[in-house]
């Protein structure tokens, strides 16, 4: 009986293909947008996650356990054994490479102008085993005697390749140093605060200028791995002491929240496409009760009991919102196979507006498959599609067999 | 006894207005009657018909079908004796648009717990033979004529081989031969398969092959010549 009442609901919403075809639509044109929504959404957290841990974090972060994080760019920071806990580090199986990295802030000045910026040294070959810092340089190459400016910095203070220009800082003793410099290549990473705020020196040269001969701000760890960088964090922790070592998840506390709101942004979108599907829904179970009052009347004369009619109007409307957003699927996974493939520039996009908008990175954004973006707004387009349907099939239901079938 | 029905009562309240459609309607009708109920527009035909299938219900009275009340029982209870034991034949036919000529005739059965497709494929096919409809299986209901669409009417009141038909103006929307040719048809099931017939009429060509007419006039039993011979 249950699958007769169904066959019957599903013929009846092939009666009126125009209202159907209108209801379907706006399940269908709900549905891929929020898939391709959700997608890009991921997209975009995985390629900002790839950009901090490329640029930024690594896999894992080692710095002194008296690390002030309001403070990032102090001297005080310093680790002064990095060297000893690089080779503690370097013991376990799971790690690739081990990059020091000494940061501090400074005055940059081209004769004319001064802008802050952050200067980080590096050692060339070991940040390499760590970051894929390397490959962005541009216009020229790492020199231990000049810096890797970011373009955009350059750009700003009018410094081209071979240029001189000035830093200024506090050493460890506090005292204000200048140090002259020159451009020897350009940054032009998909990194954009590194493209506007970062300068790259040697390590030797950082550390020697500072008075903090031997010492590190941060040790960047890869690891083979990344999905188990916490498990292997947590082994390091043991292996050191005096440093604070955390994996890039445990470090992106604060952009998970980010993700999450994303996330959220998400459910309210797909909260509106509910609502006007149930809009559409109701109109058409609505209408369709009307039109059917005096089939409804019959189908009770012939013995359909009560709940049996609004089962019929209730199916109606579930099976339009699944086909519905069935389809609303299918067109948000053709859409997702291009944009997962050939992938979005934000880069370019974002060139022209001279802003990253706040999303960290500038690169080409391919958007995830994610089976949830699939198997949740379908799901809950049926489920609100029967439940809008559920009112209307109760005024069919409630229907006086007599009145119903007076009606022409 | 098939149907009894004791003083029975409807009275529509339209605002301030009080008609009453049925006034103290007392009746008895036999298994294997076909009675006519006749009477001018408004006089409770329609009514008494509703009233007798559940579709309606009295304000008073007694139904008893096979000396049990039916009218005091839940709307499942009702709805479980309709499907078992009542047909429908409308006026205006009443089919439904989306479904076959064979899937109309077929609907009574689908709601019976017996269901088996096979037999009520065979007892469709039978039906639809009887009331000379074989061949239209397929069609739609739009696809075929008026008097057709009251052939499969029938033949969907007749598949369950249900105790009492109820027949609303059965030949009110047809032309004269048609209108015959259901009557004899309907009259053909009566002597053969014994089918309890109640209609209603105000044609009186139709009246004069019932085996007993019963005039309404104003909600009242104005005549009931139960001894009236079949033409």
């Amino acid at each position: 009986m249950k699958s007769y009442v169904l066959s019957l609901a599903a013929k009846n919403i092939l009666r009126n293909k125009r209202r159907t075809v209108l209801t379907f639509s706006m399940l269908v044109f709900g549905v891929s947008f929020y898939i391709l929504l959700s997608a890009l959404f991921e997209g975009f957290d995985r390629a900002a996650f790839e950009s901090i841990i490329n640029f930024e974090s690594g896999h894992i972060k080692a710095r002194s356990d008296k690390y002030d994080k309001d403070f990032p760019f102090d001297p005080e920071n310093f680790m002064e054994n990095s060297s000893a806990v690089m080779e503690s580090i370097r013991k376990d199986p799971s790690v690739l490479g081990v990059a020091p990295r000494i940061l501090f802030s400074a005055e940059m000045d081209n004769g004319l102008d001064d802008t802050p910026v952050l200067v980080t040294g590096i050692d060339p070959q070991a940040d390499d085993s760590v970051f894929g810092l390397g490959e962005y340089f541009t216009d020229g190459s790492f020199d231990p005697t000049g810096a890797v400016v970011g373009a955009d910095l350059a750009k700003e203070m009018s410094l081209y390749p071979g240029d001189p220009f000035y830093i200024t800082f506090r050493t460890k003793a506090g005292a204000y140093y200048s140090l002259e410099l020159w451009v020897a290549a350009l940054l032009k990473s998909p990194d954009p605060a590194g493209n506007k705020t970062r300068i790259f020196i040697d390590i030797a040269l950082a550390s020697n200028v500072l008075g903090t001969p031997g010492a590190a701000t941060e040790i960047a760890v890869k690891t083979d791995n990344l999905k188990t960088a916490a498990k292997t964090a947590e082994r390091l922790r043991k292996r050191t002491s005096g440093v604070s070592i955390q994996s890039w998840d445990e470090m992106s506390h604060g952009f998970t929240q980010t993700m999450q709101t994303k996330g959220k942004m998400s459910q309210i979108i797909l909260f509106f496409i509910l609502i006007i599907a149930m809009i559409g829904i109701v109109n058409t179970v609505l209408i369709s009760v009307f039109e059917k009052r005096k089939e409804i009347g019959t189908l009770k004369a012939i013995g359909f009991s009560d709940s049996e009619v609004r089962n019929i109007f209730v199916l109606e409307g579930a099976i339009v919102g699944f086909i519905g957003s069935l389809l609303g699927a299918l067109l948000g996974a053709l859409f997702n196979a291009y944009l997962s493939t050939v992938g979005l520039d934000y880069g370019a996009i974002m060139e022209g507006l001279g802003d990253d908008m706040g999303i960290g990175f500038l690169s080409i954004v391919r958007t995830t498959w994610n089976p949830e973006h699939y198997i949740v707004p379908v799901t809950l387009s049926t489920l609100a599609s029967a439940l809008a349907a559920y009112l209307p099939a109760r005024r069919a239901m409630k229907m006086d067999p007599a009145e119903a079938l007076r009606t022409t | 006894m098939l149907l009894e029905i004791q003083n029975l009562e409807k009275i529509y309240v339209a605002g301030e207005v009080r008609v009453n459609a049925l006034k103290n309607i007392t009746l008895k009708i036999k298994e294997g009657e076909f009675t006519a109920i006749a009477g001018p527009s408004g006089s409770g035909k329609t009514t008494l018909l509703n009233c007798i299938g559940l579709l309606d219900h009295p304000d008073s009275g007694q139904i008893l079908f096979l000396g049990e009340d039916i009218v005091s029982k839940n709307p499942k209870e009702q709805a479980f004796l309709r499907r078992q034991n009542f047909g429908f034949i409308f006026q205006t036919y009443n089919l439904i648009p989306v479904l076959t000529v064979a899937e109309n005739v077929e609907m009574p059965l689908r709601l019976l717990p017996s269901y088996e497709k096979e037999t009520a494929r065979q007892r469709v096919s039978e039906v639809l033979t009887a009331v000379g409809l074989s061949g239209f299986e397929d069609r739609k209901p739009l696809e075929i004529s008026g008097g057709q669409q009251q052939r499969v009417s029938i033949a969907r009141a007749l598949v369950k081989k249900p105790k009492l038909i109820l027949a609303d103006e059965p030949t009110a929307n047809l032309d004269s031969k048609t209108g015959e040719s259901i009557i004899d048809l309907m009259l053909k099931i009566n002597k053969e398969e014994g089918t309890t017939f109640l209609f209603s009429t105000h044609d009186t060509m139709v009246m004069d092959r019932a085996g007993r007419l019963i005039l309404l006039r104003d909600g009242e039993i104005h005549e009931d010549s139960k001894k009236r011979k079949r033409k």
